[in-house]
């Protein structure tokens, strides 16, 4: 049997991350929102208004500033993966070794933390929860 | 320049005008940190329009924030105008909207 492959005018519900691994530069930024954005159009339940797809690029761009300040190798990459649940969209962005308060004005940190209903680093990974439903 | 910025440099009313268009992160504020600096020993009025701006992260406030500083330091005047979508929710989001003159066109400033 063909697989659903749905409605062309609906929405779907992922059954597994997105994903999207980049050279560890400040010029992937952009090709991380651009993938952010297309993901918070296409998955279901995200209400992805304009406001809301600026807040989602915000944080992302922010906290994956955390993975490009430390000295890396040029061939390092930085992986963003996202899964929806339950109006939780939850982004996990690996590697992040450091998160904190930098002394900024403004702060990175303080964006992201404004703008995350979580914002945890566990291990080498920070996973950031921006509610969307 | 990348291409998903552009900076324009014109002037007009005793102003000079940065207009910026595109996307600010930290891969492209050092080029707009450089057009203000481009201007520094020749303008005493200087005006950012950043109503065609579609992102900007807190890299490129600093960026304003720096421009702002230093003209205000050398008794000049700094004026900023965010539009009404990335920047100007930046500058909310922020709370960095009660240090810089913010204005809703550049009519406003420069006069018409």
């Amino acid at each position: 049997m063909e697989p659903d492959r749905g409605h062309p005018e609906g929405t779907f519900t992922p059954e597994s991350d997105f994903q999207i691994t980049v050279p560890a530069d400040a010029s992937s930024l952009f090709y991380i929102r651009l993938f952010a954005g297309a993901v918070a159009r296409a998955v279901e339940p995200v209400d992805a208004g304009d406001s809301v797809l600026y807040e989602l690029k915000l944080l992302l761009t922010e906290a994956t500033g955390f993975a490009l300040s430390d000295d890396r190798a040029a061939d390092d990459t930085v992986s963003v993966s996202f899964r929806v649940a339950g109006g939780r969209l939850e982004c996990r962005i690996r590697p992040v070794p450091t998160f904190g308060p930098t002394g900024l004005i403004p702060d990175p940190y303080d964006v992201v933390m404004t703008l995350a209903s979580q914002a945890e680093l566990m291990g080498e990974e920070l996973l950031l929860v921006m509610q969307v439903g | 320049m990348s291409k998903h910025l552009t900076i324009d440099a014109s002037s007009r009313g005793g102003w000079s005008i940065i207009t910026v268009t595109g996307e600010v992160d930290l891969a492209t504020a050092p080029a707009v940190r450089r057009a203000f600096e481009d201007l520094r020993e020749s303008a005493d009025a200087v005006v950012a329009d950043l109503s065609g701006v579609s992102f900007m992260d807190s890299t490129g406030l600093r960026v304003l924030i720096a421009a702002h500083e230093e003209l205000e330091k050398a008794g000049g005047r700094f004026a900023v105008i965010p539009g009404d979508g990335a920047v100007a929710r930046l500058l909310e989001i922020t709370g960095v909207k009660s240090h810089i003159a913010v204005h809703e066109s550049l009519g406003e400033v420069v006069g018409t």
